[in-house]
């Protein structure tokens, strides 16, 4: 009997990926390899068909400016019915800085470009305000997915010029209890739309978070493997790194 | 008179700039000396006995120069060398006149110049060097020159309208786009190059954006790789090809303690084969081919200048890395500690490729902070190939006050996380490491800017290393 089967679909892998965006799939290969889950990767870059039938758990990571454009054009053409599809049908998705703004409804940035995203959060997100500054700092958030509010802090670091406001009825990711989150001002960071999760987190964020990554594999597995239970991991290593980096951000800021 | 006058300004500004802590230390002192007596720079120059030699490219200039100054020092000869970013006209007058005396004339041999890329046209244009040195053009520069071929394309430009025919022009016969530099019809071309089959990259190259020949714009191809465009090219388009280097490195061998063992072989004038006689070798204490490379630049240069081998070896041999870059601490065990400071994944990467072709797994002490001047954000680890260290490296102590976030890398690099251990005090954590070690070998250490400085601080304080500013020119 062979073990379950996990495709990860990383979409924009040479575009849209900074600060540490690979971490998260490195963390997501080695706690299914870990696990004796059958897992692979493929790059889905501009100009590639992405197989909604074959992608179980989809990652876009964040970007400078300039790739932003060039991947937006492309997701919003090519990519935006088959991740609908992909999702509707079981797939679960993550979502970091730049990804998680195409994965809104529009982004606006600092030049007065506009983008279109392909609407998977009910969110938009707007420039800074003229002269205010980037949000860029150590983050620590109480999680409100949906199931998991007990789980410890979310940990993270956050980077950017934008201000992602939700919609009326969206469910945030988390509470800020130190940083910026979404805007800097209502308190909330990242977003939840099913089985998809979007947030300004990178740091990465998977690695210092386990529980969020096992939650992502736990949702994609089920698609495949209907009632499947993730394996427990020995995670000390992991939830010792999260409490420094907590420690860190009050003591740092 | 005039030039007196200058000179004399020049210098107690210089001095009271320096007096009173306000900077401009680099470039004030030339700019009023050049005010005063417009034509100081040229005459200044051409007053050494010898003349200016002008070092360039994107990478690699200060370790070059540091080599060049060690073999022209051994030879005999009397250099002075500017500082770092002094690179404009009144930044190199600057140099030129705190060798001078009141009468306008240098007592030196030599002025060696380190001049950034796109500030060549500054030094060409008065000063007539005898002698330009160019290592390489990489696209790292985009951001503050814009294309790289428009940098090129200047340089190229200065050469033709302002090198004297009469000049040495040295160049990396490796890199496509300053090999072509010997086509301007100015100077008398100089050649070096790498020969190393067994240097070259194995894996498959990353760099995405193809290389043109800078002739026809056709994609090169490589028979040998070193990294970036750099390598054994050649152009199917138009048959143009790496020229044959007049000084070549025939053997680059990375040594267990971090040396490289180098063979230079000078072709023959008459194109016969070379025989032992023209080879030279020798044991460099900057390892990677990237330190090989300006090694041999170092060696062409001053062999052309018509300095014995012996000396160049020497000059070569005693060229050490700039603090904390790969320094060698021997501690009072008796085993060493190999101090390799990293700032960002490009670094990590440049020394986890240096330790896993170094072959026998060490020790090491990893030290990640995450202070203002290392940046706050310690997620760029993720980004670093550790994944390469599996295997490579022997049991690893992980220190700073991000010691956990490194632990947690090494962990999802695949490392047996039985051999890490976290010690969050810098100097602990290398003693650690240190008993790790066998008696009479040496430890890795990487640490982060400020767990470099808090580091070398302590082992100062113990009297095993210089303080930093102690080794500075």
């Amino acid at each position: 009997m062979t073990g379950p089967r996990l495709n990860v679909a990383w979409l924009y892998a040479d575009l849209m990926s900074i600060y540490g965006d690979r971490g998260n799939v490195v963390c997501l290969v080695r706690r299914c390899q870990w696990r004796g889950i059958d897992v692979a990767v493929r790059e889905i870059g501009i100009g590639d068909e992405l197989d909604p039938a074959e992608a179980d758990l989809l990652f876009i990571g964040g970007a400078q400016d300039r790739e932003q454009r060039l991947a937006a054009d492309d997701l919003l053409a090519r990519k935006a019915e088959p991740v609908r599809e992909a999702l509707a049908s079981g797939a679960s998705a993550l979502a970091v800085c730049g990804g998680y703004q195409l994965f809104g409804h529009e982004y606006r940035d600092a030049a007065g470009t506009v983008l279109r995203g392909i609407g998977v959060f009910d969110l938009v997100t707007e420039p800074a305000a003229p002269g205010a500054r980037r949000i860029i700092g150590n983050v620590v958030a109480s999680p409100l997915l949906p199931g998991c509010e007990d789980a410890p802090n979310l940990v993270g670091f956050e980077n950017h010029g934008g201000r992602t406001r939700l919609s009326v009825g969206a469910q945030p990711l988390g509470r800020v209890l130190h940083g910026g989150g979404n805007n800097g001002e209502d308190g909330f960071e990242g977003c939840v739309a099913g089985r998809a999760v979007g947030t300004y987190l990178h740091g990465s964020l998977l690695p210092k978070n386990p529980w969020l990554a096992d939650w992502l594999l736990q949702a994609a597995l089920t698609r495949r493997h209907p009632g499947y239970e993730l394996p427990a991991l020995d995670d000390t290593l992991e939830l010792q790194a999260r409490e420094s980096a907590e420690r860190r951000a009050y003591a740092a800021g | 008179m005039r030039v007196t006058l200058a000179i004399l300004l020049g210098k107690l500004v210089g001095w009271l700039s320096r007096a009173t802590g306000r900077g401009g230390g680099t470039s004030l002192p030339g700019r009023v000396a050049l005010r005063v007596c417009p034509g100081l720079d040229a005459r200044l120059a051409a007053s050494l006995r010898r003349g200016v030699i002008v070092v360039t490219g994107t990478n690699g200039k200060t370790t070059t120069c540091k080599m060049v100054a060690a073999i022209l020092r051994r030879a005999g000869f009397q250099v002075v060398r500017n500082v770092s970013g002094a690179n404009l006209r009144q930044g190199l007058t600057t140099t030129l006149l705190a060798g001078a005396g009141l009468g306008g004339r240098i007592d030196a041999d030599y002025a060696l110049l380190e001049v950034d890329e796109a500030a060549v046209a500054h030094a060409l244009r008065p000063l007539r060097p005898i002698a330009l040195l160019v290592s390489n053009l990489f696209r790292d520069q985009l951001d503050r020159y814009g294309e790289l071929s428009t940098t090129a394309q200047r340089l190229a430009e200065s050469i033709a309208a302002d090198l004297p025919d009469d000049a040495l022009l040295v160049l990396n016969a490796d890199d496509p786009l300053v090999a072509s530099l010997a086509d301007m019809g100015s100077g008398r071309p100089v050649f070096y190059g790498i020969d190393c089959v067994a240097r070259g990259l194995t894996e498959a190259d990353h760099a995405s954006d193809s290389h043109e020949c800078p002739g026809c714009g056709t994609p090169l191809t490589y028979q040998i790789r070193y990294g970036a465009h750099l390598g054994l090219w050649r152009c199917e388009g138009c048959g143009r090809s790496r020229p044959s280097p007049d000084l070549t490195v025939a053997e680059a061998a990375l040594q267990a303690d971090l040396t490289e063992r180098v063979r230079l072989v000078a072709a023959r004038a008459d194109g016969a084969s070379a025989t032992s006689a023209d080879a030279l070798e020798a044991s460099l204490k900057l390892p990677g081919l990237y330190n090989v490379a300006n090694a041999a630049a170092a060696a062409a240069l001053t062999l052309a200048l018509g300095v014995d081998p012996p000396r160049v070896r020497e000059g070569l041999e005693s060229t050490s890395a700039a603090f904390g870059r790969l320094e060698r601490v021997g501690m009072p065990d008796g085993k060493t500690a190999v101090l390799m400071l990293v700032k960002n994944p490009a670094g990590l990467n440049e020394v986890t490729r240096l330790i896993a072709e170094s072959g026998e797994p060490r020790p090491a002490m990893i030290a990640l902070t995450d202070e203002i001047a290392d940046g706050r954000d310690v997620s760029w680890i993720w980004d670093a190939d550790l994944e390469r260290l599996d295997g490579r490296v022997g049991r690893v102590v992980v220190s700073g006050v991000r010691a956990h976030d490194m632990a947690l890398r090494l962990k999802y690099a695949g490392m047996d996380m039985g051999s890490v251990e976290i010690i969050a005090d810098t100097r602990a954590a290398l003693a650690r490491a240190l008993d790790l070690a066998p008696a009479g070998s040496q430890v890795y250490v990487l640490p982060t800017y400020t767990a470099m400085l808090d580091l070398r601080a302590r082992l100062h304080a113990e009297g095993l290393v210089p303080a930093f500013w102690e080794e500075l020119e």
